[in-house]
């Protein structure tokens, strides 16, 4: 028998998913974002721009992003 | 034998040891000597507990008991006094005596070998009758950087730096050593020494005695205190992940050699880091500002500058706090005059490859800069911010991020943030700020609650895939090393890992509980962060940390005992009671400490609790018979826990080391503690998915989407709490009523045991004595108040003017003896709150002092670096009244929020009057007209006792001060001048060299033949923030200004805020006494730094 906590864990990791997936489903910025990634191009993202200057040199796969390359 | 009991001993004594050496500090070099000592004690305690054990503990008696006891706390007492000795650096050793016999002098002992090129100096040892002139000679083995044809220092194929050395002979210049200097004075001998073969004595001697004295190659040695200082060179290499801000990056380097003039020999340093910091605009910037600037070898050029020190009493120690993580100077890259090749550069291996760090430490950052990658796909900024820094300990990416709550979770391209980030700043507090005023920024600093909720998620995790705990428990305690490794090993983060690696493993493998492994685990992890480095025992990460997880081992059943019993009338007075103090903390804060409000609360909590009677005798079932105790066991527990740590932590360490308290925190973290859990676990679960190929970084946007919700919560949460909740300045405690704080909570912890004790002695002494000890708790209450009623360290008689050093900003407390207080200007304060005078210097200050009230604040101009600290000032501390230049309106500096209408000053206005000791002491405006600025009006006000009398002339311009002098005369006279217009006035381009020496020797010198100081003041620093473009005009005139004042007034009667930090004259009637807080560092400065 799994123990009663890590099904309450099981139980909330699910729920935020659902959940996410509902965000994910009507928020327009997430949507923008999950067709990046699906694209294969996630400088398209409307989350990675906004994010434009929070450690600029850091790539999506952690990379490190020369401004000339940028 | 009680292994845990002995081992938490010898642990705790360790602890006591280093703060015994840091209270009574251990003599420099007395580390090896010391070490012998901790040795043997080793020695004698091993063999007294293998005596005690042969014949089992429990046959031992008490005296054998107590022997095996003082077998383990003696030694580690006196492993700690050494480990702290051994960090000790002395500035200089004494290498031989110098005896000086008329015209001969002699090394005794011989030449003296040093194992270094080392800088030396003469110390005075005895009193001479005539000046001595001497040189030393020898040799000094010289290291020549040997660099190819592009001009690059490549290490070799070991890595080491390539050097040829040349021997040559060496010969000082004279150094004089002067009859009249006291004895112990220290000459140094400008050239560097190996060895040291002869000391000539040059012309005619006498009999002297001196030493010889080998200064360390220690970084904090070669650190000059205040700018412009000569450029340096170092060759050495990045130890630490770089700090990247937005707006610069700081390199930890630990230097190998350092170059004190271009062309000149290398010292080998022999020990503290340095840091370096680069600016964007640095060629090659992007080279330095990420994690793969970790482990490369650099050469840099620039100025070398000593941390600031504590600038004033309670001011922030800039100095103690890098010394405590190892840094012990800041390099600003800068080319010297004449040399050749960029300020920074790396230097290769032979292939042309840089050296990397250690592969464990590279690997966790790769990996955190990686996950980093995946919040910046899946959550947008400011939430990315958020969570890189409770994610990743990422804190620096958080620097002068403001929060809008209208562009929370919209995804805002950078380019529209700026657009209109001036007018949405108004009012709204930077990030940090609105996280320190609500109490909740713990969440930052990446602790032992972070390692919780990640050990319980992979624990998690693997349970649910049904892996067997003794299995997965390795796994996990792998995780959080590399967690650790990868959010910079900071105190509390190695602190809480340590502990949940015990934890876990006598979970898995001895089956023990926490409480158990806690209290072990505590007392270990200390040993372990303190033998690595004994300086951390005072910073506050590391106070902070032990502080919390002590108040939650040991005050949470305590407190629950208290809480859980709580029902009917006493739940319904418990209510009451928390609402009034809830009510009175939001509405008056000032009014909590007060007897009246524990009368008033008293009252009303009895009240409720009549009330309460009242109605269940009436039937009436109070919350429908439910108790506190009724709640769910771990909502109980965590309600005590946050009342715990509140107690233990929060309030008493708060106050000590920020002088705050986040009066909201005790609320907001009933909500933002769990609710840290679930975004925690969710950042870190997206950021593992993301790592999975294909569908990885979907599922980790869908994870972070759920989590931008909570995310969002969290910082709303943080922002409203701010925005209602006080986060007042109060009183800075004593490290004394620290001491009584922590006792009585002690008597409360311990109180059942304690008891127990004093019904035993009652039993063993008879008579009345079990009666009178039942009173225990009440004796203990007067015992631990006793300290406290002696009062407190009386400040010396007499008027007292101190004047803060803020750079190019102002603040002057005046004190008379009567003890009316007066603020003369409010520093300076920025539109976008990253400066603030007031919040940061002037309030901390205060509360250093104890005081909360002002009797009243006085503006000497409206110029912002004077004026735009009063709003911050006003609301924080109680200002009986403001005072103005009469016709500059309150409006234009903010006085609009004082208690009363401003009033405006006039030259012949008395501020304040009183007698002291049979002297008049006045507080009077001298001057009113036209500053430096322009028509803008100026006060210059004079504090005086008696005859001598402190003259602060503001910013008073030209014409007025020609104006003043005509017009006092000699009764302009002052003891001490704080300079008018920070030495040579505004910053108004436009006057040339020509016309500031001009205003200088006609209307400046003028005034000054009137005031005729002993001692002038210049209040000048950084213009930068205040001036920004206009600060080179500034520094321009200000160097004229320095200059002027120095001929006029002699080089020893000239006190910079800069150099000489805090000034604080007092005014008796024996005369005037000027100190200043560098004069007071330097007394007590005896090693590095």
């Amino acid at each position: 028998m799994t123990d009663p906590r890590t099904r309450t864990l099981g139980w909330l990791l699910a729920g935020a998913f659902l959940l996410g997936l509902l965000v994910t489903a009507l928020h327009p910025a997430y949507r923008g974002a999950l067709r990046a990634i699906w694209s294969g191009a996630p400088e398209t993202s409307p989350i990675w721009r906004s994010n434009e200057r929070y450690y600029p040199r850091i790539g999506p796969r952690g990379e490190e992003v020369r401004p000339d390359a940028r | 034998m009680p292994v845990s009991p002995l081992l938490i001993g010898f642990c705790y004594a360790f602890v006591a040891g280093i703060a015994a050496a840091r209270v009574l500090p251990v003599p420099p070099l007395a580390g090896a000597p010391l070490f012998a000592l901790a040795a043997l004690t080793f020695a004698a305690g091993g063999a007294v507990l293998a005596r005690v054990g042969r014949r089992g503990w429990a046959a031992a008696g008490a005296g054998a008991r107590a022997a095996a006891w003082a077998a383990v706390l003696g030694p580690g007492l006196a492993l700690g006094l050494a480990r702290q000795g051994a960090v000790d650096t002395a500035v200089t050793r004494r290498v031989a005596h110098v005896r000086v016999d008329g015209r001969s002098a002699e090394l005794a002992g011989g030449p003296v070998a040093l194992p270094e090129m080392a800088r030396v100096a003469l110390r005075k040892e005895s009193a001479t009758g005539r000046d001595l002139r001497l040189r030393l000679q020898g040799e000094v083995h010289a290291r020549v950087l040997e660099r190819d044809a592009a001009g690059i220092a490549a290490l070799d194929e070991r890595g080491r730096w390539p050097f040829t050395v040349a021997e040559l002979p060496q010969r000082s210049d004279e150094v004089l050593v002067r009859a009249r200097d006291p004895v112990g004075t220290v000459y140094p001998v400008a050239q560097p020494f190996t060895r040291v073969d002869r000391v000539e004595v040059v012309g005619d001697g006498e009999e002297a005695a001196l030493s010889l004295h080998a200064v360390a190659n220690h970084v904090a040695t070669f650190a000059r205190e205040t700018r412009p200082a000569p450029p340096v060179r170092i060759l050495g290499r990045v130890t630490g992940d770089p700090a990247v801000y937005p707006t610069r990056t700081v390199l930890t380097v630990t230097p190998a050699f350092l170059q004190e003039s271009v062309g000149g020999p290398w010292y080998r340093i022999d020990g503290g880091d340095l840091h370096v910091e680069v600016r964007p605009e640095a060629p090659d910037y992007g080279r330095y500002a990420g994690r793969w600037a970790y482990g490369m070898d650099l050469e840099v050029a620039g100025e070398l500058l000593a941390p600031r020190p504590q600038p004033f009493p309670g001011g922030f120690d800039a100095r103690a706090f890098l010394r405590n993580h190892g840094v012990h100077g800041r390099l600003f890259p800068r080319r010297p005059v004449g040399d050749e090749g960029p300020a920074l550069r790396p230097a290769p291996l032979p292939d042309g490859r840089l050296r990397r760090g250690a592969p464990h430490v590279v690997a966790s950052l790769a990996l955190r800069d990686r996950m980093l990658g995946v919040i910046k796909q899946t959550a947008p900024f400011p939430q990315s911010a958020f969570l890189g820094g409770v994610t990743l300990g990422l804190r620096h990416g958080l620097q002068g991020v403001r929060f809008e709550p209208d562009r929370l979770f919209r995804a805002v391209p950078p380019d529209e943030w700026e657009e209109d980030a001036e007018e949405d700043a108004e009012g709204e507090m930077l990030l940090f700020e609105q996280f320190r005023a609500s109490g909740v920024n713990h969440v930052l600093a990446v602790s032992g609650l972070h390692v919780t909720i990640l050990a319980l998620l992979f624990a998690g995790i693997f349970s649910l895939l049904r892996i067997p705990r003794k299995v997965f428990v390795p796994v996990v305690i792998l995780v959080l090393l590399v967690f650790a490794i990868l959010t910079g090993a900071r105190p509390s983060t190695v602190r809480a890992v340590i502990m949940h690696t015990l934890f876990l493993l006598a979970w898995a493998y001895l089956g023990q509980g926490l409480r158990a492994s806690a209290l072990l685990g505590v007392p270990v992890a200390a040993l372990l962060i303190l033998l690595h480095n004994p300086w951390m025992i005072t910073d506050p990460s590391f106070t902070l940390s032990f502080g919390a997880i002590l108040s939650l081992a040991l005050l949470t059943p305590p407190v629950l005992a208290l809480i859980e019993p709580l029902r009917g009338p006493a739940l319904l007075a418990a209510l009451t009671l928390v609402g009034a103090v809830t009510g009175t903390g939001i509405l008056a804060f000032r009014w909590l400490a007060t007897p009246a409000f524990a009368l008033v609360a008293a009252a009303a909590a009895a009240a409720a609790w009549r009330l309460g009677r009242g109605l269940e005798r009436r039937g009436t079932r109070l919350f429908g018979g439910r108790g506190l105790g009724d709640l769910p066991g771990p909502v109980t527990a965590f309600l005590a826990a946050q009342i715990g740590i509140q107690a233990g932590m929060m309030l008493p360490l708060s106050a000590y080391y920020f002088n705050r308290w986040a009066f909201g925190g005790a609320y907001a973290n009933l909500v933002a503690i769990p609710l840290i859990g679930v975004v925690l676990q969710l950042s870190i679960l997206a950021g593992l998915l993301g790592f999975v190929p294909g569908v990885g970084m979907t599922l980790a946007l869908v994870m972070n989407a759920a989590n931008g919700l909570f995310t969002a919560l969290f910082l709303l949460l943080a922002r409203g709490v701010a925005a209602l909740f006080p986060f007042p300045f109060l009183r800075r405690p004593l490290l004394r009523d620290l001491v009584a704080w922590y006792a009585a909570l002690a008597v409360v912890i311990w109180r059942a045991p304690l008891g127990r004790a004093a019904a035993a002695l009652g039993a063993r002494l008879g008579g009345a004595w079990p009666r009178l000890l039942r009173a225990w708790p009440a004796a203990a209450a007067v015992l631990l108040a006793l300290p406290l009623a002696v009062g407190r360290p009386r400040p010396e008689p007499g008027l007292r003017v101190t004047v803060l050093p803020l750079g190019y900003a102002s603040a002057v407390l005046v004190e008379t003896p009567a003890g009316h207080r007066v603020l003369v200007d409010s520093g300076f304060a920025d539109a976008t709150g990253r400066r603030n005078d007031a919040l940061r210097s002037i309030l901390p200050f205060l509360s250093d002092l104890r005081i909360r009230d002002l009797d009243a604040v006085v503006l000497l101009s409206g110029a912002p670096e004077r004026a735009a600290g009063l709003p911050s000032l006003l609301r924080h501390a109680r200002v009986e009244r403001v005072l103005l230049p009469a016709g500059l309106h309150p409006a234009a500096v903010g006085a609009g929020a004082a208690r009363r209408p401003p009033v405006e000053v006039r030259a012949g206005d008395v501020l304040h009057a009183e007698t002291w000791r049979g002297l008049p002491v006045r507080i009077e405006a001298v001057g009113h007209g036209a500053t430096d600025r322009g028509p803008a009006p100026g006060l210059a006000v004079r504090v005086r006792v008696g005859d001598r009398a402190v003259l602060l002339a503001g910013d008073l311009g030209p014409e007025a001060q020609r104006a003043l002098a005509e017009a006092e005369g000699e009764g302009l006279r002052a003891d001490v001048l704080l300079a008018p217009g920070r030495a040579a006035g505004g910053p108004e381009p436009g006057a040339g060299k020509a016309d500031v020496e001009a205003m200088l020797a006609g209307p400046t010198a003028a005034f000054l033949a009137q005031v005729q100081p002993s001692t002038v003041i210049l209040e000048f620093g950084n213009p930068r923030p205040v001036l920004g473009r206009k600060r080179f005009e500034a520094l321009r005139r200000h160097a004229l200004g320095r200059r002027f004042y120095r001929q006029r007034v002699g080089p020893d009667g000239v006190l910079e805020t800069d150099r000489d930090l805090a000034v604080f004259i007092r005014l008796d009637e024996d005369g005037v006494h000027v100190d200043t807080q560098a004069a007071r560092l330097r007394a007590s400065a005896q090693r590095v730094p």
